[in-house]
């Protein structure tokens, strides 16, 4: 896949993420990358926050979530591998972090 | 460090102009300064039996008292930050400083791997025990090894309480609730619930309200 | 299975009234909530603080931002939660400080006024019966009059309780200077606040 088509997925994947069940944020699994990432791209669109590489013809997904706290976490972390399954291909490498499990959504925190 | 101009040797004038210092002590007001930054130790019987001198150190006394509560006065004079710049600020704190240890889920397939990070469990115990009225979570630890599932997990809870119950009742309902709040977003084998209450405060409408 | 936890964030009005010690060991678990609690309860405080060293608000305001975002690194590593104010004075100070030596530059003569921004308010001359007569304003007007290096060590000292070796450290000058400039401080403001009297 090209650079762009990995892009496209990370983006597809992130808007198919938010729209679960439960999930009230999508994080970027890596911030310090993040960050550095759109430092460069400064003033351009925000990046992908869900992660896509490829390593050796199989693609690798890291995702990292906020949760609703009024639903249990792993479910939602199951639900979200699922996902992620469905639109990268059952081949791929999959990981889901749960980096927070929230009452409200992170209204005072940026999601990037 | 290298100094920028010449060692001066501080050379404050006497405040009484004739050379002897303070009451003819020989101390002059630089002096009884750094004496006063001493706390006044080793004691100067000169200095400890003069009343001008002891008059001196009540003024520095006194200024010192009077700066401190400037700056507290400053402070009160200030607005208060504005909503926008507290908001930003807090938008780019790095949240990830917090994350801790992964803590796995179990599956079996060997391409999935799913976790929960300690920051986030830790959030789930914070808000299981602010959900008990009358209780304000403080600090949370996680003792244990925590990404060997099946290890034995000790979780200790520091509360402030407003004394809408007993403490022991209090402390049994925040038990309870952390129990189950870890049963559902955890895989930990929670062995330990420790809740210490640190101290006391005032019942906000909030808790009253619950 | 959906398991209904009923979580609960507590309500803005009991984290204001919370106590620091819990605030900050909420915030150094990661709660930034109660780190917005703090940044407001203790930010005026830094700010005015700030601006006394400082004498330039913009400059106050840097130091402050830049001391919030390292104290929600180093929260976790605060031993006594309790004494959190003072623990962010300290890195306030530090922060504030590295902008006094930036802004100093290496040529130039410590002591002088060039360089160095003019304290924020200088209100009447000294001959001018204080309005208010208050003492607080009295001493306000004195310490306007200082020359700066002589202000920044008398606030370090008396405010913020440093020895004059971590002044000097602070301030990039030998402790010498900063000897002469307490003794140079002491006597100007006591002489004033006499006048006012």
């Amino acid at each position: 896949m090209s650079h762009a088509d990995l892009t496209a997925l990370a983006r597809t994947l992130d808007d198919a993420l938010a729209a679960l069940d439960g999930v009230i944020a999508v994080y970027s699994p890596d911030p310090a990358v993040a960050r550095a990432a759109r430092e460069l791209m400064a003033g351009g669109e925000a990046p992908a926050r869900t992660r896509v590489v490829t390593d050796d013809e199989r693609l690798v997904v890291r995702a990292a979530i906020g949760v609703d706290a009024r639903t249990a976490a792993p479910g939602i972390a199951r639900a979200a591998a699922r996902t992620i399954r469905e639109l990268a291909g059952g081949d791929a490498e999959v990981s889901v972090s749960v980096r927070r499990v929230a009452s409200i959504p992170p209204a005072l925190e940026s999601l990037t | 460090m290298t100094p920028l101009e010449p060692d001066r040797t501080p050379t404050p004038p006497a405040e009484d102009g004739d050379g002897d210092g303070i009451g003819a002590t020989g101390y002059d007001l630089a002096a009884l300064g750094e004496y006063l930054d001493r706390d006044c130790q080793p004691p100067i019987p000169a200095i400890d039996e003069s009343p001008e001198c002891q008059a001196a150190l009540d003024r520095l006394r006194r200024v010192r008292s009077l700066s401190r509560e400037l700056v507290d006065d400053d402070a009160r004079q200030q607005p208060p930050l504005p909503v926008e710049w507290v908001r930003g600020l807090l938008a780019g704190l790095e949240l990830d400083v917090r994350a801790g240890r992964d803590i796995p889920f179990g599956g079996d397939d060997p391409a999935t791997r799913l976790s929960i990070t300690e920051g986030a469990v830790r959030e789930v115990v914070r808000g299981a025990g602010d959900a008990v009225p009358g209780v304000l979570v403080g600090g949370v630890t996680l003792d244990g090894d925590v990404t060997t599932p099946g290890a034995a997990i000790g979780v200790e809870l520091r509360i402030s309480v407003a004394l809408v119950e007993p403490i022991p009742d209090i402390a049994e309902h925040v038990r309870a609730r952390v129990t189950t709040a870890l049963l559902s977003h955890t895989e930990l084998h929670v062995t330990r619930i420790d809740v210490t209450v640190d101290d006391v405060h005032v019942v906000s409408r909030e808790e009253t309200a619950r | 299975m959906t398991t209904r936890s009923p979580a609960a964030t507590p309500a803005a009005d009991s984290l204001e009234a919370a106590s620091d010690a819990v605030l900050a060991q909420r915030a150094a678990d990661g709660d930034t909530a109660a780190f917005a609690a703090l940044v407001t309860r203790h930010g005026p405080y830094l700010r005015a603080y700030a601006i006394r060293l400082t004498g330039s608000p913009s400059d106050a305001d840097d130091a402050l931002q830049e001391t919030l975002i390292a104290a929600w690194e180093r929260l976790d590593r605060l031993e006594n939660p309790a004494a959190v104010r003072a623990w962010l004075s300290s890195i306030l100070t530090r922060k504030a400080t590295d902008r006094l030596r930036a802004r100093r530059g290496f040529d130039e003569p410590i002591g002088t006024d060039e360089g160095e921004h003019e304290p924020v308010a200088i209100e009447a001359g000294p001959d001018a019966r204080a309005e208010t007569g208050s003492q607080l304003d009295a001493l306000r007007r004195a310490l306007d009059t200082l020359p700066a290096v002589e202000r920044q060590c008398w606030l370090l000292r008396e405010v913020g309780d440093y020895r004059y070796d971590e002044i000097a450290e602070q301030l990039g000058v030998p402790s010498s200077t900063v000897r002469g400039a307490l003794a140079r401080a002491r006597q100007t403001l006591l002489a004033r606040m006499e006048e006012w009297r």
